[in-house]
């Protein structure tokens, strides 16, 4: 292919132009589509229609009485979405434009008597950009392709668990478009002089964050979850909102801010690629400098509310008042070395049938090296009306500083797969993922780091209540360091967990018909730690994946029937297993749902 | 009597395996030859593009599936996009060889490698797997015999040459005698079960003796007889496709 003329170049660049110019509806009779002297624009457009409906079946309501948030059975999702993609093409330059609109079916933030005439409120609706880039091939020179504008960069190999897929945040509202990613605005530009090597750059002016899942918010009811690496300022803070909660104080999170990154050059994310196939295996090596898209705390403020409050519908359950914090949230730094390998395998069944292929094989593993962050306790003047000693305002009172919530030490995740086709109706998807989405921080088997699960005043010893009141009383009001070890207990999770997914797919019907199932089981449990009176320090006792306090999974099975044309019907279940403190019997994970999704393309 | 001529005949056999080895022992030099003739007639052209509609019918059902795709060919490469119905359209598969095939999922906008073990996956119920809308070239999986010949055809019996990862057993083809363009394959296998049969039809030619099937006919007999047709809707010859079409990167463009 030879190289075209620098004029044949611009005016190709000024068709680029024009391009967006008519995804963008601005073409020069105002409407969308080709004049006669633009003809060789190529504009093609698809789309969908998918209506979702699910049902939440259990209670994971949480919260005491005068903090409760409500996730009761019921209608969890009722959307309906309308998807249009638009794709123009003229010689090198392509624009794309995919937007997504969805109405809830219900309004979503209706409180007051003044929004029942205001549409967006009642009629509660989101809009979405999955796409809007503009692309050039052989931008420059043959082999450089450039891309810029809103897009989704998935580096990753592994299935919907992609350890290196950073680049783009993480949608995690919906439970089922798990590994999905939101397009970001970004310049992307690779080159490749041949089809077995790519080198890709990615430049991305604006940090975006990840969506939450819509129960998230019951997370925050749950502030025994302490984020500090210290485990005996966890244990102090334990101790002190038993003691405040037994004197008729309960802490409560009242508001949580979180604070975007400025956008600036400094605060740009950056990422860089080599990928390359060396026989049958396809390999890449990754970096990446920006910020996790889910946040940290860093801020906490504590301030008094000291109005009497009752239950309604237990008058005889009464508090004097209520701690109320807002903690602030920001998305911390890091830097990522990442490695990509997939391909395939020997399979030892070929020892045994002549017949067996080799396995299908993917592994994603990211290196991370992340920013420090303390957390500040900052606090008002904390007056407890003579129940405990007044507080002065100002920070609280460490002892050995601002805590850490996340320290500086490297971590790795990974997601090692394998899958096999048995026949043309059974596939099997195997895959252990170390790290799960959410999970940050060093804490596994290379370096010790725990997640709290659960945790509290230890009322299992007797001895505990006077002796750790005192303690309390001695920190607090005389300013004396105390070991609060004894008083506390926890249920703990190493901060990055093993999981085995295994994922079942059986076309029936002529291939119309798909069966999926789904298991996502927690292959660590939990570690239940406390004072132990026998041998004078804290033990912990492990409840692995086969016992009931340390069992945790997720079943998904799904049903889907093509109808050709387009027409797509599926029904399922996810069922979410475990206790409370678990990963997946978590509240804030959702709860068991059904659903059932219609889904029309065109 | 008839044991002692068994055991002799088995005797010859075993020599004769041990002496040429277990896969040319089947081969022979005419079936070798056609084969390699086979073989060359994608080499005809230096590219090719063809428009087709696959047409996926169970002999119980009144309306067949009808899947649109767009197929480009150059240097052993080949590049398959669906574009349509709706749901499959933008999906698309690459072979840039027998061992490096990929598919790229629209809905997950994901490559994912096909690895062997996928090779007999079919697509949205074809008769049709990967591996026969991939397979360019015999010779480099199947050692041919020559079995005879019928009016204008040659007949030929192509079986899984030794340690390669070809997905039947045997196939047994008849091909034109004039330029060796494939007219019927009966797909078998490890047993010499008749697995499936592919006719190609209704031939048209292009300058440099460049002939294609307007039809091509999948019937799958493990399926009660289940078939797919391909019939071609465009095609145009050397018309200067890129290299870089082959390309993985080249597979996430729109």
């Amino acid at each position: 292919m030879s190289r075209p003329k620098a004029s044949y170049r611009i005016l190709s660049l000024l068709r680029g132009a024009l391009v967006l110019l008519i995804l963008l509806g601005v073409s020069p009779g105002g409407s969308l589509g080709v004049s006669p002297a633009w003809a060789e624009v190529e504009l093609k457009w698809s789309g969908r229609f998918q209506t979702d409906l699910r049902l939440r079946t259990n209670d994971i309501s949480v919260g005491r009485w005068h903090e409760r948030m409500l996730a009761e059975p019921g209608i969890a999702r009722n959307d309906n979405a309308f998807r249009l993609r638009l794709v123009a093409e003229a010689d090198r330059f392509t624009g794309v434009a995919e937007l997504e609109f969805a109405y809830y079916g219900y309004a979503v933030d209706l409180g007051t008597f003044d929004q029942l005439w205001r549409q967006d409120v009642v009629d509660g609706f989101r809009i979405r950009a999955n796409a809007a880039y503009i692309e050039v091939r052989d931008f420059l020179f043959e082999g450089l392709d450039l891309r810029i504008g809103q897009q989704v960069i998935a580096w990753g190999v592994g299935d919907q668990f992609n350890p290196t897929n950073v680049i783009n945040a993480l949608n995690l509202e919906d439970p089922l478009a798990f590994g999905e990613q939101l397009a970001n605005v970004m310049l992307r530009a690779d080159y490749s002089p041949d089809g077995n090597f790519i080198l890709s750059a990615v430049m991305v002016p604006i940090f975006r964050p990840a969506l939450l899942p819509r129960t998230a918010g019951l997370g925050t009811v749950l502030t025994q979850r302490l984020p500090f690496i210290d485990s005996s300022v966890r244990h102090r803070v334990h101790v002190e909102d038993w003691f405040s909660r037994r004197s008729g104080f309960d802490t409560v999170l009242e508001e949580l801010h979180v604070v975007t990154p400025e956008r600036s050059i400094e605060n740009m994310q950056w990422a860089l690629r080599i990928a390359r196939t060396v026989g049958s295996h396809d390999l890449a090596l990754l970096g990446y400098s920006g910020r996790f898209d889910m946040p940290a705390p860093f801020l906490n403020y504590a301030r008094i509310d000291a109005t009497p409050l009752c239950n309604p519908t237990a008058p005889e359950e009464c508090i004097k008042g209520r701690i109320l914090t807002d903690t602030a949230l920001y998305y911390p730094r890091f830097w990522m070395l990442g490695f990509n390998a997939s391909g395939e395998v020997f399979n030892p069944m070929q020892l045994i049938f002549k017949g067996a292929k080799s396995l299908g094989y993917r592994f994603e593993l990211g290196v991370f090296f992340p920013q420090k962050v303390s957390q500040a306790l900052l606090q008002g003047t904390l007056d407890f009306g003579g129940a405990l000693p007044t507080q002065p305002s100002g920070e609280y009172s460490y002892d050995h500083g601002r805590p850490l919530v996340a320290d500086n030490t490297p971590f790795a995740k990974w997601v090692l797969g394998l899958d096999y086709t048995f026949s043309e109706h059974v596939y099997v998807n195997m895959m252990w993922v170390h790290g799960f989405p959410d999970e940050v921080g060093a804490g596994d088997f290379f370096h010790e780091g725990w997640s709290v699960r659960d945790g509290g005043f230890d009322d299992s010893r007797a001895i505990n209540v006077g002796q750790c009141a005192q303690r309390v009383l001695l920190r607090n009001a005389g300013g004396i360091e105390q070991d609060f070890s004894q008083c506390a207990y926890e249920i703990l999770k190493p901060r990055l967990g093993d999981y085995l997914v295994v994922g079942t797919d059986f076309k029936f019907l002529n291939q119309k018909a798909l069966l999926r199932l789904f298991f996502i089981v927690d292959l660590i449990g939990v570690y239940e730690e406390r004072y132990s009176g026998e041998v004078q320090e804290r033990m912990r006792e492990h409840h692995h994946l086969f016992t009931e306090k340390g069992f945790s999974a997720v079943i998904f099975p799904e049903l889907t029937y093509n109808f050709g044309s387009g027409l797509e019907l599926s029904a399922g279940a996810i069922v979410k297993l475990g206790k409370e403190y678990s990963k997946f019997g978590d509240p804030a994970a959702g709860g068991h749902q059904i659903f059932t999704r219609a889904r029309f393309s065109y | 009597m008839n044991i002692k001529r068994n055991m002799r005949s088995s005797a010859v056999v075993l020599l004769l395996v041990g002496f040429f080895g277990a896969g040319d022992a089947w081969a022979d030099k005419r079936g070798e030859e056609l084969m390699a003739c086979v073989d060359k007639n994608p080499a005809r052209s230096k590219d090719q593009y063809f428009v087709y509609d696959m047409i996926i019918a169970d002999p119980g059902q009144s309306k067949p599936l009808v899947l649109g795709m767009k197929v480009w060919i150059k240097d052993g490469m080949r590049l398959v996009h669906f574009i349509s119905p709706a749901d499959v359209k933008g999906m698309k598969i690459l072979s840039r060889s027998r061992a490096q095939m990929y598919v790229y999922l629209k809905g997950y906008n994901r490559i994912r490698r096909i690895t062997s073990h996928m090779k007999r996956q079919t697509l949205f119920g074809a008769d049709y797997n990967y591996d026969d809308q991939m397979t360019l070239r015999y010779g480099d999986l199947y050692l041919a015999d020559y079995t005879g010949e019928e009016g204008e055809i040659y007949k030929l019996k192509m079986k899984r040459r030794p340690g390669s990862d070809a997905v039947y057993g045997a196939i047994e083809m008849k091909i034109r005698k004039k330029d060796c363009y494939p007219l019927e394959m009966r797909y078998l296998d490890e047993k010499g079960r008749h697995l499936k049969t592919e006719t190609r039809s209704s031939y048209t030619c292009q300058a440099n003796n460049i002939c294609e099937p307007t039809e091509l006919k999948m019937v799958s007999h493990v399926r009660n007889n289940h078939w797919t047709k391909i019939v071609r809707k465009e095609w145009k010859v050397n018309s200067g496709l890129s290299k870089r079409l082959f390309t993985r990167r080249a597979l996430q463009r729109n």
